[in-house]
């Protein structure tokens, strides 16, 4: 990198208004962030094969459900619910931080969104994949899943509209579709300039493909301005999409008439805690990438404080809707309700329980601190377990209170089996497959907003 | 015009005063606490705008951190009016106020809400002083300020309204008031636009000014979706889910009230919806005036869909009381405006 650059692009620096070659910038920034697009190291493979490992596991684990049948699962009565449902709203919350980082943010015209929202976009695709297969998973007989969708056919039986769980196949099938058109619409100049790239070889297959993907494109002007005006309209558009799906989501819980599952607090909590775990896991992800990649000159601790004070944000959200939710247990005086918290705190899952509020409620509470704010180990470091808490979260909500329902004579435990276990672990497996795929074919920022960056600094 | 302190002092004491005889000449009337949720709605959100923008380091505030911070005294004022509510005995219409419990009986119940409402005036204060002078805590400020907003709005929702249907319970009803509080501060600065444009334009260019205009006024149009998905959430839940002791809320006030149902979300939906989805009318000060008014209107209407089957509002002393609330609330403004100028 040249001196002149240097200064220009140092950490946390916004000093883009200095250089006096903004094109010796702009191609800087093309050529750092496409390097990664190069020959993988041995790190990369060794996290691959981990990757493929776990998701090979999850494969004989289901392949075995499948052909074994659901009882292999620890799922029964009176917990019908178990570990594959929270690993699906898990996952599903995962792919929130990448619609309201690319689409809220966007529109809130907030500036470090750029050094994320490709991350993020990219983690929320492969979040919807993951979190699709697990209604699957939890489908005793798994190749009539089409039956979910409504199809004519001969016996004209249609699904049933007004089950929550049929709405959940329209929001998240929608958000899967929007996320990915998005993304894509970010992607498409960038996939254009990957086309002529050093390490893109002429007449080999990656060529062809940044070809057919980049649609044509120019760089004209008048295809400048159509994007801009589509990326904003796609931005207004996906904009709901953050509130909807999970709200959706909640609803498969909050509709029912049970007790821990029936509040009406649960649409915004479930979408404040998607938001909540989503940052994390941006954080878990970006982090090491950052390093990995060398892009310390470009993702700036100033930007990682920013996404630590969204997550910051989002945890008191959560954490004020735990409050309300055990307070008004206790003001309402209903002893179904007031005995499921006391069952939640004091009970069987209280392990559970415990764990939840600590890594929800406590850790967020140390980025009060700028100084731990803003150490990158320490910001890693909390990342991990806001998302074990996030998975407890769901836990606790799932099974605790079908452990314990109105009708003491139906109380029972649950405890995941092996297999459950192990396709959840296959599912991390799969998730990081992808983005790890990703990150070596994909640029891992937007090239495009960095430079427009640096134009607007001019 | 320029208000003065003793002005200001006098308006304070001078409504107070009336609306103190008023309530105790009238002992059957719940209609104060239909004026206090009005104006404790649209003398916090205005704050928490600010402090959001502050917190976020944004730039669309720009032009309308005075004039939304200007509206601060006016918690005094509910404070006051609260404490004359629990004085004339009107505690005493709550149902659960003859079989107290711990949590709600009025002695607690009164000391609990003088004491958060006096506690965010002078979060209040302190935080409009740090804002309007840039000082070096501002973002503390800001954050020990919603910090409050979100405590005082939620027990306003859970001990003002909520109580009245003991033991009916809604989980979002906190996080419903402070949504919409914040939504009403979104209307006075639809309001204030129009208003107070020529001081705009003077302190500001007129580019800066429309530039903060359009975020402002698409923040507005932003709530007035949010404020839809917040009420959806709480019907669709307690419809659905059908248990009796929850449903009857709502289906007593369906019935009853459908009508002011309808244009409640009308008003506080359907129509800003609509209309601010027109980048013309966001940008015409003219236009986003009445729509800041009409969204107040809806939040009135809202708030006496809630109270109005509990609390017996007398149909003269219920409008009198909000006028005298108007008042003051307007020499709060003009107040703070004089005094922020001479400062």
């Amino acid at each position: 990198m040249s001196s002149r650059t240097t200064e220009t692009l140092e950490p946390g620096g916004h000093a883009h208004e200095h250089v006096s070659d903004p094109k010796a910038v702009k191609d800087q920034i093309e050529h750092d962030i496409y390097a990664s697009v190069g020959k993988p190291r041995p790190l990369f493979w060794i996290a691959l094969a981990l990757s493929l490992g776990a998701v090979g596991i999850g494969a004989v684990c289901w392949a075995y459900q499948i052909y074994t049948g659901l009882g292999v699962a620890g799922i029964t009565n009176p917990v019908g619910w178990g570990v594959y449902i929270v690993d699906f709203v898990f996952w599903v919350g995962i792919a929130h931080s990448g619609t309201l980082i690319s689409a809220i943010l966007f529109l809130f015209r907030a500036k470090f969104r750029s050094k994320f929202n490709r991350a993020a976009e990219a983690m929320t695709v492969f979040a919807v994949l993951t979190a699709g297969l697990f209604p699957l998973v939890h489908l005793g007989r798994v190749w009539f899943f089409y039956w979910l969708f409504p199809y004519p056919n001969q016996r004209l039986l249609w699904i049933n509209f007004r089950s929550p769980l049929i709405w959940d196949v329209f929001a998240v099938s929608t958000y899967l579709t929007v996320s990915v058109v998005f993304w894509y619409i970010g992607l498409v100049p960038d996939i254009a300039l990957a086309r002529r790239l050093k390490q893109v070889k002429e007449g080999k297959i990656a060529r062809v493909l940044y070809g057919i993907f980049s649609g044509g494109w120019s760089g004209s002007f008048r295809e400048w301005q159509h994007y801009g005006q589509l990326y904003k309209y796609m931005a207004a558009l996906a904009a709901p999409l953050v509130l909807s799906v999970h709200s959706v989501v909640s609803w498969d819980f909050a509709m029912g008439v049970v007790y821990g599952w029936h509040t009406t607090i649960f649409a915004p909590y479930f979408v404040a805690g998607a938001i909540f775990s989503g940052c994390a896991m941006v954080l878990t992800l970006v982090i090491p990438m950052r390093k990995i990649y060398r892009l310390e000159k470009y993702i700036s601790i100033d930007d990682l404080e920013k996404l630590a004070k969204l997550l910051m944000f989002t945890g008191l959200i959560v954490g004020y809707a735990y409050i309300i939710e055990l307070a008004l247990a206790v003001y309402s005086g209903n002893v179904y309700e007031y005995e499921q918290f006391m069952y939640r705190m004091g009970g069987d899952y209280a392990w559970a329980y415990w764990t939840m509020m600590i890594c929800n409620i406590g850790t967020p509470l140390l980025l009060f601190f700028r100084k731990l704010r803003r150490s990158i180990g320490f910001l890693f470091a909390i990342s991990i377990p806001v998302n074990i808490g996030m998975w407890f979260e769901r836990f606790n909500i799932i099974i605790i209170s079908l452990a314990k329902d109105f009708d003491p004579y139906a109380f029972g435990l649950y405890t995941p089996s092996l297999i459950e276990l192990g396709i959840t672990l296959g599912s991390f497996g799969w998730f990081f497959t992808y983005y790890l795929g990703f990150t070596k074919t994909l640029p891992v920022l937007s090239v495009t907003e960095l430079k427009e960056e640096v134009e607007h600094g001019h | 015009m320029q208000i003065s302190r003793t002005i200001l002092i006098g308006a304070f004491a001078g409504c107070a005063l009336l609306i103190a005889i008023l309530e105790w000449t009238f002992a059957e009337s719940g209609s104060l606490m239909y004026s206090m949720l009005f104006f404790v709605a649209l003398s916090q959100g205005p704050l928490a705008i600010v402090a959001a923008a502050d917190i976020s380091r944004s730039d669309w505030l720009r032009a309308y951190r005075r004039e939304l911070l200007s509206v601060r005294h006016m918690i005094l004022f509910v404070a006051l009016l609260f404490a004359i509510f629990a004085a004339s005995g009107k505690v005493g219409l709550y149902d659960w106020a003859k079989h107290p419990n711990a949590w709600l009986n009025p002695q607690f119940f009164i000391i609990r809400n003088i004491a958060l409402l006096l506690l965010a005036w002078l979060v209040a204060n302190r935080f409009a002083r740090e804002s309007l002078n840039d000082g070096p805590h501002k973002t503390m400020w800001a954050i020990f300020w919603v910090i409050t907003f979100v405590a005082s709005q939620t027990i306003v929702a859970f001990d003002w309204v909520m109580s009245l249907d003991y033991p009916w319970i809604s989980t979002l009803f906190g996080a419903y008031f402070f949504v919409e509080a914040f939504y009403a501060g979104l209307a006075l600065a639809a309001i204030m636009t129009y208003f107070n444009h020529h001081n705009f334009v003077e302190e500001f260019s007129e580019k800066t000014f429309q530039k903060s205009q359009m975020d402002m006024m698409t923040m507005f149009f932003g709530f007035s979706i949010f404020w839809g998905y917040q009420f959806f959430s709480q019907y669709i839940v307690i419809w659905y889910g059908n248990i009796p002791e929850e449903v009857a809320y709502i289906q007593y006030r369906l019935n009853e009230y459908s009508a002011l149902l309808y244009l409640v979300i009308l008003m506080l939906f359907l129509v800003p919806f609509v209309l601010m989805l027109s980048r013309k009318i966001k940008a015409n000060p003219r236009l986003v005036m009445p729509l800041g008014f009409w969204v107040w209107g809806g939040i009135l209407l809202e708030r006496y869909f809630m109270i109005g089957p509990h609390l017996n509002l007398h149909p003269l002393i219920a409008p009198v009381e909000l006028i005298l609330g108007a008042v003051v609330f307007l020499v709060t403004l003009l107040y703070t405006r004089r005094a922020a100028l001479a400062g």
